[in-house]
């Protein structure tokens, strides 16, 4: 008897828990009592124990292998077993099978994955990632609002010195502006964007410097002269000088001691990262009512947004009240929001498109499967039959599935590198946090995931079908034909509808993109001029006269210049839209906010006009005497402003002003006259509406107001020939002027324009990509279904033909049927296409988002490619021999 | 052992495997190496098993049933093929006949 107890303990230690170990105690205790009748106990103990030693051994051993005894594959009735190992085993042998079909999904399914993972990396990188400073929540951005837009800058300095003291709801507050200076080093001089902000500014980001310390909040005067520079300066300019903070570097005439070196893709502001400055202070910036600052605060912990917005608009009430002014109404809203708003939408419908386009692609692969699952009847059948369970066949489809779709997966993460890096070089500049954007772990588990959920999605009607197919036997029944080819059907049906509506917004944007670059930008011959920066020295260009007498030299200087035809300089860059801006009211009216016009301020000098080919519609351009001013202050307007000021009247002669009362430019009331109007010029984008603006000349500005100095402008000149060639002659021409002063980014406007439609392209560009890859994937789709239809049904075609029908009727048939699909699917299409109108109406241009023409052509578009797909396997059909089907029967 | 389950069929429980294999042997197998070999054939997918009611004399044990798969099938059909491929052109020379 004892040697059962041991026997038994030896089987405890060697048999595993559950079924299998407790079967195999259970056999042996069987065969042991069998044994014992046949042989008498002792032998039967023996026999038990030696088997114990045996199983012993034997199962060491196999665990020692790694063939765990514990491994079980009942189902039926029982726990589902066998381990992810085995299932992907069983997944990984579909390959070696069916190579052809295997190779069909996994190439399907990586182009839609590489583009899906590329589409979300970005997303990832831009709408989903925490800007990188602590606690970007608390972080808000606080702007003026004009006309109801939030713009940028906006705030005067004594206001932000008024919320600086009184409220309470942040617990720190920056105004910042953009800033810019010329570095020279041996004798090349280059420009440095940059932001010159309140000394709070990088401890409101709470950004740390990699070198260096921020200003200690206990130090007393920081002085002007503090810069701190960023990585990439300071590694180009510096040689990453490690000794760099303290010393004392000279940038734009001046001597700036070096407080700290900022990390790399450290950038906030709207102005340059190049280097970080304390703000100026001068006298315009003393100013109320002269906004130009940007304000970013850190909120106090537990303070919301809406209470501080409205402390913020108490405060301003008060303020108002205190100096009797308006102020600019203002907006508060999260740095987050405001980075990201520019980009979020197209985004967002980047993944809604992707996110189709994978549709697609599971529901051709679906098909596919479906297919290759009919065809496996038999093998199913046999499956069944020798003990494995519906659930055990479903789960070894899903299980090939799942195998293919991570074989897609990983081709597709793998894609999505070069994907990510095409989405990159096509993105406007505006996108934030380009440095975030990377294939990384999370990326890499988002891809895991999608591809999981796709083999899940394109495997289970076949699976589900596949159950029920090997459950009716091997022989094919009419009624589960016929349920299979309408599964095949939907299948079909859903990718055209998904296909329609990617074509129809990628139709929507094609069309609004061309007719955005058929905008009349209003000037003559964009390839023919040239625009160039400048930039004055402000010690060396101190008053009016030194600026004015440089321009005139290098108007002068220009148009010598042998090709040249006409050179003018302008405070604005065409396209960018005025920074200046002034009420104006007309002459005789009194000035009040609601009457008054918000109207661009744009000086020029020279031969602006002519230099843009900007025709006079009407009246004349102003007369100047030598100096280059205007005895009567005569100005041009555009049409807008026309339209604004005067409208249905001849604007010429007339006359208007800025609130000179309470704005503060100007000791005078100065009224300027209408020379003459020219056309609206194209701002900031095409699709912009163009603004009110007048052009007032430099001569005439300079003298009267302090705040514009003149000093930075662009070069507008028009060549006869190719512009490029007079940029040579142009640099040597500036440099002999000053060389501290160096020409900067020179383009043609041309180039300026292409670039204002980047935007605009890139989301057409990528949209209509993704686009005409699903509708090439949905009309293989709509072949496969019916190529698989007439496949499956050469039986009942042979017989009809026997019977007498014709092969134009049995061609016609097939074709009827995929057009009931495509009908049907694409109505479909363009109905859910019409419904999502106000989420494309926002990027489009020109073009309403349920313009008839364009939906309907795309309907007619994928109708006519579908027959056309269907043609070949309707041919097929014709051309079926009766005799030999027949015969095979 | 594959052949001894498609054999034994509706009998394939793990003691009537283990004595066919014995009849058919002619000698003892131990158990160790039958469960074993039972489980490295469950492994290759080869064999699959459904648990059935313990019965009488098995301390109310569950039985296993086992059943050859498709893949198992499949195997059996290759290695049968090669067997016969192995007795190509020469049953004629064990059958006595000349060949030629």
């Amino acid at each position: 008897m004892s040697g059962r107890g041991w026997a038994d303990r030896l089987l405890d230690r060697a048999l595993p828990k559950g079924p299998n170990g407790e079967s195999i105690r259970g056999d042996l205790v069987q065969e042991r009592d069998r044994r014992a009748e046949r042989e008498g106990a002792p032998s039967a103990n023996r026999w038990y124990a030696r088997q114990a030693i045996s199983i012993w051994l034997f199962s060491t051993r196999d665990r020692l292998l790694g063939h765990e005894w514990s491994s079980s594959r009942a189902v039926r009735g029982g726990r589902a077993t066998g381990g992810l190992a085995t299932d992907l085993r069983d997944g990984l042998r579909v390959i070696k099978r069916a190579p052809g079909y295997s190779t069909a999904v996994v190439l399907t399914l990586g182009v839609a994955m590489a583009a899906t993972v590329s589409v979300f990396t970005v997303v990832r990188g831009v709408l989903l990632r925490d800007l990188p400073y602590p606690e970007p929540h608390q972080l808000i951005r606080i702007d003026g609002l004009q006309e109801g837009v939030p713009g940028e800058g906006g705030i005067d300095f004594p206001t932000f010195r008024d919320w600086h003291e009184r409220v309470g709801s942040f617990a720190s507050l920056a105004a910042f502006q953009g800033s810019e200076g010329v570095y020279v080093d041996a004798g090349i001089a280059e420009v440095w964007r940059g932001t010159a902000a309140t000394r709070d500014f990088l401890e409101t980001l709470r950004v740390e410097p990699i070198l260096g310390s921020l200003y200690a909040s206990d130090e007393g005067d920081i002085g002007e002269q503090s810069i701190y520079l960023s990585e990439h300066i300071w590694e180009r300019r510096f040689s990453s000088d490690p000794g760099i903070v303290g010393q004392t570097i000279p940038f734009y005439e001046q001597s700036w001691v070096v407080r700290g070196v900022m990390p790399r893709g450290f950038g906030y502001a709207d102005g340059g990262n190049d280097y970080w400055i304390p703000l100026r202070q001068s006298q315009w910036l003393e100013a109320r009512g002269t906004g130009f600052m940007s304000i970013v605060g850190r909120l106090a912990p537990g303070t919301s947004v809406e209470v501080a917005q409205q402390e913020l608009l108490a405060t301003n009430r008060a303020i108002e009240e205190e100096v009797s002014q308006q102020l600019r109404p203002v907006i508060l809203r999260s740095v987050t929001d405001v980075e990201r708003e520019p980009v979020r939408l197209m985004l967002l419908t980047f993944l809604g498109a992707v996110g189709f386009f994978l549709l697609v692609a599971c529901g051709n692969v679906a098909n596919l499967a479906l297919a290759r699952t009919e065809s496996r009847r038999r093998e199913l059948a046999v499956r069944l039959s020798l003990g494995a369970s519906r659930h055990r066949l479903l789960r070894q489809i899903l299980a090939e599935s799942t195998t293919l779709a991570l074989i897609g997966g990983t081709v597709g993460t793998i894609g999505a590198i070069a994907g990510v890096q095409g989405l990159l070089a096509m993105a406007p500049s505006e996108m934030p946090q380009r440095d975030a954007i990377a294939i990384d772990p999370t990326v890499a588990i988002f891809a895991l995931v999608l591809s999981i959920g796709a083999g899940v999605l394109f495997g289970a009607v076949p699976g589900l079908r596949g159950a029920r197919i090997a459950g009716s036997g091997s022989a094919r029944s009419n009624s589960t034909d016929r349920r299979s080819r309408a599964t095949h059907q939907v299948l079909a049906g859903a990718q055209i509808a998904l296909a329609v509506i990617l074509l129809s917004g990628s139709a929507l944007l094609v069309r609004s993109f061309v007719a955005l670059n058929a905008v009349d930008t209003g000037f003559d011959g964009p390839e023919h001029i040239l625009a160039a920066e400048m930039g004055l020295g402000r010690a060396d260009y101190a008053t009016p006269e030194q600026v004015l007498a440089f321009h005139d030299q290098i108007l002068r200087g220009a148009a010598a210049i042998p090709g040249v035809e006409s050179v003018g300089l302008s405070s604005h860059l065409p396209f960018s839209g005025s920074r200046v801006q002034f009420y104006v009211v007309r002459e005789g009216e009194a000035y009040s906010r609601a009457t008054a016009t918000m109207m661009g301020a744009e000086m020029t000098n020279g031969d602006y006009r002519a230099s843009l080919g900007l025709p006079l519609l009407r009246g004349r351009d102003p007369e100047f005497d030598a100096s280059g001013r205007s005895p009567t202050q005569e100005i041009l307007i555009n049409e807008v402003a026309a339209d604004a000021l005067w409208p249905g009247q001849d604007p010429i002669g007339r006359s208007f002003s800025f609130d000179v009362e309470e704005g503060q430019y100007s000791s005078a009331a100065s009224y300027y006259t209408v020379a003459g109007v020219v056309p609206n010029v194209a701002d900031g984008s095409l699709d912009s509406a163009a603004e009110p603006r007048a052009y007032y000349s430099f001569p005439d500005f300079l003298q009267l107001y302090q705040f514009i100095s003149g000093r930075f402008f662009y070069l507008t000149v028009r060549a006869s020939g190719d512009p490029f060639r007079i940029v040579e002659p142009l640099r040597q021409l500036v440099l002999g002027l000053d060389p501290n002063a160096p020409l900067r980014s020179v383009h043609s406007l041309e180039q300026l324009l292409r670039e204002t439609t980047i935007p605009a392209r890139f989301r057409t560009v990528t949209l209509t990509a993704f686009a005409v890859l699903a509708a090439i994937v949905a009309l293989l789709g709509v072949y496969g279904v019916m190529a698989y239809g007439v496949a499956a049904s050469v039986r009942d075609i042979g017989v009809r033909m026997a019977l007498g029908a014709r092969s134009t009727e049995v061609r016609g048939e097939v074709l009827r049927q995929a057009f009931g699909v495509v009908a049907i699917g694409g109505g479909i299409g363009l109905g859910v296409a019409a419904a999502l109108g106000p989420v494309m109406e926002a990027m489009l241009f020109d073009i309403s988002a349920r313009d008839p023409a364009t939906l309907g052509g795309v309907l007619l578009l994928v109708l006519f490619g579908s027959l056309a797909a269907a043609y070949l396997p309707a041919k097929r059909a014709s051309r079926v021999d009766p005799i030999r089907v027949l015969r095979q029967e | 052992m594959l052949l001894a389950v498609v054999r034994l069929g509706a009998e394939a429980f793990g003691p009537d495997i283990g004595e066919e294999l014995e009849r058919s042997a002619g000698r003892g197998v131990t158990r160790g190496a039958l469960y074993s070999t039972l489980n490295r054939l469950e492994g290759k997918n080869f064999l699959a098993w459904t648990p059935e009611e313990p019965g009488e004399g098995r301390g109310g044990h569950i039985r296993r049933h086992f059943a050859v798969t498709a893949d198992g099938l499949a195997a059996l059909r290759e290695r049968r093929e090669a067997l016969l491929t192995l007795w190509d052109g020469i049953e004629s020379v064990l059958d006595g006949d000349s060949p030629g």
